[in-house]
Formats: C-alpha cells, sequence, structure tokens
C-alpha cells in the first residue's frame, strides 16, 4: 500500500505532475499501456482475454490547495482556493509555495487580544500568507502570482485512524495501485485512470471517457463522512469504519440500479461489510463519464473520510481494506456486468 | 556559536501547559548545568539557576522567563469518544478548525488529534458565517469510545502540535514561542555569561503558570528577594491591522506604571551605548507579564520588562525574527557588566 506516500505528495487540481510520476514509477511494470492526455490523465491498460469491451476504474490524483493571488507590498501573499475549501479553516495553518523556489509560508490572523470584534466570520478577503519577507521586492525571482500553494500535513496514525491531507482521492489512486500490482489479467481490457482537476469541476474525466470509450466504468473516491456529534444524525452521509460506500445518486446524476445491484451482490456474496451513502451531496466524476458519448454505465464506491476538503482528513483503516475488496471483486467480475 | 534553532525547535515541541512545566524545565536544566553553579526547582515548579558573580558586596538580578504554554482540557466525553474542550488561556476559536492537538493521556501519553469540521459539502448556508466557538468545536482522537475513557478524563489537558518552520528572513514560526522564545533567550545569554566578568548573581528564573496569573514569577522573586529584576515576555508585533514593534527591528523595552524607571533608563543607555535598537512599548495599565506580579513581590523590586515581538500570538504559527533574541542577548549582558557595588548603592530609596 503506497497511501502513506501519495498523501505526502503536492498535487493541487492542475499541479498533478508529481503524484503522475509517482504512480507511473510504481505501476510501470504491471501493465501493458500507458498513456497521458493533454489534461494530464494518467491512463494504463491491463489486456483483457478479451477485448471486445473496455472496463475503466477511475481516481482522482488532484487535491485541493491555493493558489497566488496577489503579492503585497508588504511581502504578504493573498491567495485563491484551488477547490471547495471553507474560509474558517484556513488561520494558523502551514502551508508551501511551490514557486521557483519552495517557500515555507503560514496564513496569519490577529492574536485574539487585538481584534475589534472576535465575533466576525473568517473571510477570504481578510486573510494572506506570510513567509517571513518583509516586502515584495524580496519576493521576486522566488514565487509569482499563479504558483500553487499546498497543505504539507504528513500521513499520520490517529488513534485507530488514520490523518492526512488529500484522502480526497489519493485513497482511490491507491486501491487501483493495490489491483494493478495483483497483476492479474481480467477477463475485458481494463483501463485505469489516475485523473486530474476533479476538485475544480471534474476535467480530466470528461477527456478520459473519450479517450477509453468503457463500456463500464467504476469510481474510486473518497467521500464526505460527517459522522460527528454536534452534526445532526440526518446529515451524515456515510460513517467511519462501515465499509465501502456505495452510491445510489449524487449531485448530478442517479446511478443506474443495474449498477448499483451488480455493486451490491458483489459485495454481499463476498461478504464484504458496506454501506448506501445516505445524502444526496457532492458530486464526482462519475457525472462525466455517465454522460460522455452515448452514455455510459459507470457506478462508484467510495472510502468514507471525515474533516475532507481540510489539511487534517480522517479515515478507517478497515475501510481503505474493505473498499479494496470490493474494488478487486469489482475487477475480477467485471464481465458478470453484462450478463445481468 | 550559539544554536538557536536546535534549541527553539526542541523547547517549543517540549509539552508545558500552565501547571505541568516539569518536563521543560528538566530540560533547560539539564541545558544549563554545567555553565551555572546551581540550580533548583522550587515550590511551584519553576527553575531557578543562579550564575554566581565575583563581586565582594553582590546584588542579586533576576531575569524571568515563563515556560508554560497555553492549551485546553477536556470538558466533556461525547458519545463516539469525541472530546469537548475548554481553552486554559486565550486561544481564539476561531483558529482551531482542522488544527493538530495533543492530549496528555492519564499515563502521559501524548495523544494525536485533530479539531472537527464540517465539509464544505454538506454545511448548511446558514452555518457558512457562523463563528466558531468551544460550543461548535469538538475534538477528536480517532480512539474508540471504551478507550477513550479509559485513557482520558475531564480535565486531561491538550496543547498543540506544530511543526517547527523556517521562513525568510531567518525567522520562525513554531507553537510556543511565548515564552519559550525568552526561555532559550535566557539559556543564551547564561553561555555568554561564561565569556564575561560580573559581580552580581544572576538568577534566572523559568518560571510556571505565567498565563494563568503569573504564579511561578510572583513566588520565585519573593524567595529570592532580587535587587533588581528583568521579565522578558513576547509583545505584539506589528501586523495586518496593528502597530507596534516590528520584527527584526529590536526588542521592545517597555514603560509604564509597572516598569521602574532607574531601571528602564539604565537599560536603555545599555541600548544606545551599543547601538542596539531597542525601541520604546508603551504600557499604560500593569500588564499580564511575569513583571507585573515581580514589581510588587515583598517590599517591592525595581523592574523591567524587554518584549520580543511576534505575530500571531497564542496560535500554533506564532513568528519571531532571531535578529531580536541575538539583539536581546547582547543588551542583557552588557546591562550585567554594569552591575557592581556602586550600581547596589544607587537602587537604595532615601
Amino acid at each position: 500500500m503506497v497511501l502513506k506516500e501519495l498523501c505526502n505528495l503536492y498535487g493541487v487540481s492542475g499541479n498533478e505532475g508529481e503524484v503522475r510520476n509517482f504512480i507511473r514509477n510504481e505501476i510501470k511494470d504491471y501493465v501493458d499501456e500507458i498513456k497521458v492526455d493533454c489534461l494530464g490523465n494518467l491512463m494504463v491498460k491491463k489486456r483483457g482475454r478479451n477485448c471486445s469491451k473496455q472496463i475503466m476504474f477511475l481516481a482522482h490524483m488532484d487535491e485541493v490547495g491555493l493558489m497566488v493571488e496577489k503579492i503585497e507590498k508588504n511581502g504578504t501573499i493573498k491567495f485563491q482556493s484551488v477547490g471547495g475549501i471553507l474560509p474558517s479553516i484556513f488561520p494558523a495553518t502551514n502551508v508551501k509555495i511551490l514557486g521557483k523556489e519552495t517557500l515555507s509560508g503560514v496564513i496569519g490572523i490577529q492574536p485574539i487580544h487585538l481584534q475589534k470584534s472576535v465575533l466576525s466570520p473568517i473571510k477570504m478577503d481578510s486573510l494572506y500568507i506570510d513567509c517571513g519577507a518583509n516586502s515584495d521586492t524580496e519576493l521576486n525571482g522566488k514565487i509569482e502570482i499563479g504558483d500553487y500553494i499546498t497543505f504539507i500535513t504528513k500521513f499520520s496514525q490517529l488513534g485507530d485512524l488514520w490523518e492526512g491531507k488529500a484522502f480526497d482521492d489519493r485513497v482511490g489512486c491507491s486501491i487501483m495501485i493495490d489491483i494493478l500490482k495483483e497483476n492479474i489479467t481480467p477477463e475485458f481490457d481494463t483501463w485505469f485512470v489516475f485523473a486530474t482537476q476533479e476538485e475544480v469541476g471534474l476535467r480530466g474525466s470528461i477527456t478520459a471517457s473519450y479517450h477509453i470509450k468503457p463500456d463500464f466504468a467504476l469510481v474510486l473516491e473518497g467521500t464526505t463522512a460527517c459522522d460527528i456529534p454536534l452534526v445532526e444524525r440526518n446529515r451524515y452521509t456515510t460513517q467511519l469504519g462501515k465499509g465501502p460506500a456505495i452510491s445510489i445518486a449524487h449531485n448530478g446524476l442517479v446511478f443506474g440500479k443495474k449498477v448499483f445491484t451488480f455493486l451490491k451482490n458483489i459485495a454481499e456474496q463476498k461478504q464484504i461489510p458496506f454501506q448506501v451513502k445516505e445524502k444526496i451531496s457532492g458530486g464526482n466524476d462519475a457525472t462525466r463519464i455517465a454522460k460522455a458519448e452515448k452514455g455510459t454505465f459507470v457506478g462508484s464506491v467510495s472510502v468514507p473520510v471525515r474533516y475532507i476538503h481540510s489539511p487534517t482528513s480522517v479515515m478507517h483503516p478497515e475501510d481503505y481494506i474493505n473498499t479494496q475488496k470490493l474494488a478487486m471483486g469489482i475487477f475480477n467480475n467485471s464481465q458478470n456486468f453484462f450478463n445481468q | 556559536m550559539f544554536d538557536w534553532e536546535r534549541v527553539l525547535k526542541t523547547i517549543t515541541s517540549l509539552y508545558g501547559i500552565s501547571g505541568e512545566e516539569l518536563s521543560v524545565a528538566n530540560w533547560i536544566q539539564k541545558e544549563i548545568s554545567p555553565f551555572v553553579q546551581k540550580t533548583y526547582i522550587n515550590t511551584l515548579g519553576s527553575l531557578v539557576a543562579i550564575k554566581e558573580g565575583v563581586g565582594k558586596i553582590k546584588g542579586k538580578l533576576m531575569i524571568s522567563t515563563h515556560i508554560d504554554e497555553i492549551g485546553f482540557v477536556v470538558g466533556a466525553i461525547l458519545d463516539g469518544g469525541f472530546l469537548k474542550v475548554e481553552p486554559r488561556g486565550g486561544v481564539d476559536p476561531k483558529i482551531l478548525q482542522a488544527q493538530e492537538c495533543l492530549v496528555r493521556s492519564i499515563n502521559g501519553e501524548m495523544l494525536p488529534s485533530v479539531f472537527s469540521t464540517v465539509p464544505p459539502h454538506l454545511i448548511k448556508p446558514e452555518e457558512r458565517n457562523k463563528v466558531a466557538s468551544y460550543d461548535t468545536l469538538i475534538l477528536d482522537t480517532g480512539l474508540s469510545e471504551e478507550d477513550v475513557k479509559k485513557r482520558i478524563r475531564i480535565g486531561s489537558p491538550i496543547v498543540f502540535k506544530a511543526p517547527f518552520i523556517s521562513l525568510l528572513n531567518n525567522r520562525f514560526s513554531s507553537k510556543t514561542l511565548d515564552d519559550r522564545a525568552c526561555a532559550t533567550i535566557s539559556i543564551a545569554t547564561i553561555k555568554e555569561l561564561t565569556k564575561i566578568y560580573h559581580e552580581w548573581d544572576i538568577y534566572f528564573v523559568f518560571s510556571t503558570q505565567e498565563e494563568v496569573g503569573l504564579k511561578g514569577a510572583g513566588t520565585s522573586a519573593w524567595e529570592i528577594n532580587p535587587d533588581v529584576a528583568i521579565a522578558m515576555d513576547v509583545g505584539f508585533a506589528s501586523q495586518e491591522g496593528y502597530v507596534g514593534l516590528s520584527l527584526g527591528e529590536g526588542p521592545g523595552l517597555a514603560v509604564g506604571p509597572n516598569f521602574t524607571p532607574k531601571i528602564v533608563k539604565d537599560i536603555r543607555d545599555v541600548a544606545k551605548n551599543e547601538s542596539i535598537p531597542l525601541p520604546i512599548e508603551p504600557s499604560a495599565r500593569p500588564g499580564g507579564t511575569d513583571a507585573g506580579a515581580i514589581q510588587v513581590s515583598r517590599g517591592g523590586v525595581p523592574t523591567a520588562l524587554i518584549s520580543i515581538p511576534i505575530k500571531y500570538m497564542h496560535t500554533p504559527i506564532e513568528l519571531l525574527d532571531l535578529k531580536d533574541c541575538k539583539y536581546t542577548v547582547r543588551i542583557l549582558t552588557e546591562y550585567i557588566k554594569n552591575l557592581d557595588t556602586e550600581y547596589l548603592e544607587g537602587l537604595k530609596w532615601s
């Protein structure tokens, strides 16, 4: 399992190169074909015994992060979010600016002692990064507008759980790498797509679907879990430790009953614990795949992730294992989808 | 050469919430023992180190920095083992979402934890502009409720976990620079004093419980009964929306009722003579530093306060400029050189 290494890499949407290179190197000895398209999608093929159908597994490599918007005269840096991040999580956070030089920085906030109103909410326009510079000229040649900025949390054990950044969706990438390393020849040609730009509008998956034209596709994701006190039970979506979440619907897509039943049957046959994603919230690459060309059968299986889209997301190791088992089961039985 | 980065990195990483500073005191004791004549830990846990002078009639200078840190305590254990917390010291709840902390278990293990966030996908529109408070934050240790109840109890202390980061211009960011940066200045000064001739005995106090009411400094001053005292603490540096001291442009010398004019003037003169920047920090009301407790110890102690400018005070990203620390070591050393019998005589009130 390379989840730890994957999560510690920097790959904000549009800047996935480091992640792509790592994955390419991990799987190159286990695949029959490697393609990278103009959006940066890494697409690798496991040749099947039968090439009449194309199966596609997809997980996205990118993670949420920031971008340099403006460098102020006093040397502080204004930033934009890349992907959906709430402003309230930014204050007092450590980041790295990936410019010509890599600079460490902190997201500043006024000390509580000096705030005029401690009850004002955090707004993006009051936030800035401080990397120790006294003026904009000190930053000349080091960083510039448009440089990517990343969270720097390292993967670690949190009690019985795992903590890190970018579980969304390096967890999907990691499971696909696990499957490839098993080096099993599938019935049908099977593509594994490590996609780009999911967090900024599900974009890599658009072109990946065009290239591969899958007959059946599965999206492996890290999805929201909100199973904490102070949040009402009816807002939970998924819960940690209850196994992979199979989606019936999300924003922008209703998964076909045929797909849902197929995924559920595999979980039941193999006695893998699973949960049905409860709330229709968020969306993922499946939306793009479903409406590609004349339409595609697609399913979505996700690992529940607490505090997603923050620098400190949390997931359950057992959910990883069970999602991996389910994904493996789907990989080994995808031909049955067409026999239903 | 004094290895500032090593000492700062280590000292800020040590656990020492107000009232439980022993591991910090022990570490400092080891670090400085070879350079002083005597060290001991007193009733409230403050570490005292005596660097003896060579004068015949010796005065006592007390230099005080506090070694406790802000944090939280467990207020309640909720369903699922999640923790509700209460602040110990002034911590802004708005900075806490997605922050990493360490919970000290009953057995003294430091258990990792993170503050909760509700993801943007699930947040209600009316919650978007809601300001975080201690009622809307919970801490997640990743442990089962059963395990949490075995290892953690109401009142268990919690401190920030944050990396020590090197920035541009020899600036550093970390948790707990308040006030371990000043403790580091004391350590550096102790090593500097081994190279010079000084007459007075210098009592370095690494005080406890500053953040909860200046307890360690007050009791240490009573015990030591110094002739002069200098407290060192962090002060507010200029940053967005605030004008105060400036990073890298010298420590501040506080002026106000809490600070004895003669001592303030003498320290100022030393800085002037040595061309070390030492801006005045106006402090109209007796402030919340160790100086406040020391000045009124016994019959009164002539007291001054030197402030090291930092940004983002009481957050895990406190930020300082090493130049200010180095200036302070020089000011203290030069001031100590001047302390002789005559200086002691000059302190008498008539």
